[in-house]
């Protein structure tokens, strides 16, 4: 065997390179079913989002561009999950008025609230009552990460329908929650 | 200093999030300083945000790959696409394919990864290597190569080992039973997504990612173990009936069928899987 380059064929830490698809299964699986949890609830359909995803993921190889393996894996599985809602509707999504919302009333519990510590479970039940598109903004956001404009790429909506999203998605979670 | 007489709003969650240009901030940090309202709301969008971000990841449960692998890469519907492709390729069209998976030269030392673009690969694939392969017993200096690379003298089906061919960093195994030829290679480097063809696609089976890259009317099966590529290219992926118009209902005969009794082939000679 010819022997490789010195630095070749081994793995290297270098943040910009693209992951090899080994990497990936490897090092993002959970990370996927995760994403794929929190926005389904299910474990049942969990697997068969993370199914969907890796298709699309086949499909779209090519079209991934370095530095953002999780985010580009989120979006894939997003709008997979969006699409499905979507399909089991057999209608439009849910039309959400994304009015400008007011400000959410300040009760004297806030503090006591903002203490108390709240179960997984609960949380992701809470998270389960969010229509399907506030639920999708709210995870990008604070399980994937991705910033506003990332998120408006993503579900292809405005940035300012993206805050509102997020905003009334967090109001509804902290009622649910209190 | 002028202080913003309009609430917040849903700027408390850009605030939150740190999704606000410095003049915004400036005006939402003026406004918390005079707005007890507001500084509330901005604590318990905090801890909403805390609870989703704070949850753990979630637990994959017992059996999830085992059952993708079960399952199948895709939704059965879309498996009758790929046996028509298939199936509109004649034997002889693809028997030339079937003999190699070539090297290609030296790898470039300037690409993360170690693998140069996978298409120089795949195009050297349609090289025919056939007549130079014998259909004897491997020469003990090809018995005593394949030994150190981990490959098999023989294959499950009647396949033995007739050579192991040098192509530059891929070292080629062949294989044969009758006229049909199996070739497994061993490449130095990590496969990159980048140098995919865009019809490529994945199966896991027993709980390995395989990747199957569609080549010429067949397929290269791909796995990586480590540092090292192992590749593998042969008649398991397209059957000797393949031309007589077989029913790819029949039970194994599914292009699925052949494809993870090959992959799983591959996985189990490189103690993977």
């Amino acid at each position: 065997v010819t022997d490789p380059p010195a630095g070749d064929g081994r793995p290297i830490e270098d943040a910009d390179r693209i992951p090899t698809w080994e990497e990936i299964a490897r090092d993002h699986g959970r990370f996927l079913y995760t994403v794929a949890y929190r926005l389904t609830g299910n474990h049942d359909d969990t697997q068969d989002l993370v199914q969907e995803v890796l298709l699309r993921v086949r499909r779209g190889l090519t079209t991934f561009t370095p530095g953002s393996l999780e985010g580009w894996l989120s979006r894939i599985t997003t709008n997979a999950f969006l699409d499905e809602v979507r399909k089991r509707r057999r209608r439009p999504l849910e039309l959400v008025p994304d009015l400008p919302d007011t400000l959410v009333g300040v009760d004297s519990d806030v503090e006591a609230a903002r203490s108390a510590a709240r179960l997984p479970e609960e949380i992701q039940t809470a998270l389960l009552d969010l229509s399907p598109d506030f639920r999708a903004a709210v995870v990008l956001c604070d399980v994937v990460g991705l910033d506003y404009a990332e998120i408006a790429e993503t579900l292809d909506i405005p940035a300012g329908t993206v805050r509102s999203r997020i905003h009334r998605g967090r109001a509804q979670l902290r009622k649910a929650l209190a | 200093m002028t202080i913003p007489t309009r609430h917040l709003d849903d700027l408390i969650s850009a605030y939150v999030d740190g999704q606000l240009a410095p003049p915004e901030r400036a005006d939402a940090d003026a406004h918390l300083a005079s707005c007890p309202a507001c500084r509330a709301e901005l604590g318990a969008t905090e801890q909403a945000k805390a609870w989703i971000a704070d949850l753990p990841p979630a637990d994959v449960p017992f059996g999830f790959y085992e059952r993708m692998r079960r399952d199948g890469a895709g939704p059965t519907s879309r498996q009758p696409k790929w046996v028509v492709r298939l199936g509109a390729v004649s034997l002889a069209a693809t028997a030339s394919m079937w003999f190699g998976i070539v090297g290609f030269g030296s790898l470039d030392a300037g690409r993360p990864g170690g693998l140069p673009p996978l298409s120089s690969l795949l195009n050297l694939h349609a090289a025919p290597q056939a007549a130079a392969a014998s259909v004897e017993a491997a020469p003990t200096a090809a018995r005593r190569k394949a030994a150190s690379l981990g490959l098999p003298m023989e294959l499950e089906g009647g396949y033995h080992l007739t050579d192991v061919v040098d192509h530059g960093s891929t070292e080629l195994g062949l294989y044969r039973a009758g006229r049909n030829q199996i070739s497994i290679g061993v490449t130095p480097g990590v496969l990159l997504i980048e140098s995919l063809p865009p019809d490529t696609w994945m199966r896991w089976i027993d709980g390995h990612p395989v990747l199957v890259v569609p080549w010429h009317g067949s397929f290269v099966l791909m796995a990586q173990r480590g540092d090292t590529l192992v590749t593998m290219q042969g008649p398991e992926l397209l059957p000797p009936e393949m031309t007589e118009e077989v029913d790819p209902r029949t039970p194994g005969h599914s292009l699925a069928d052949r494809v993870e009794a090959a992959g799983r082939g591959l996985l189990q000679t490189f103690g993977l899987g």
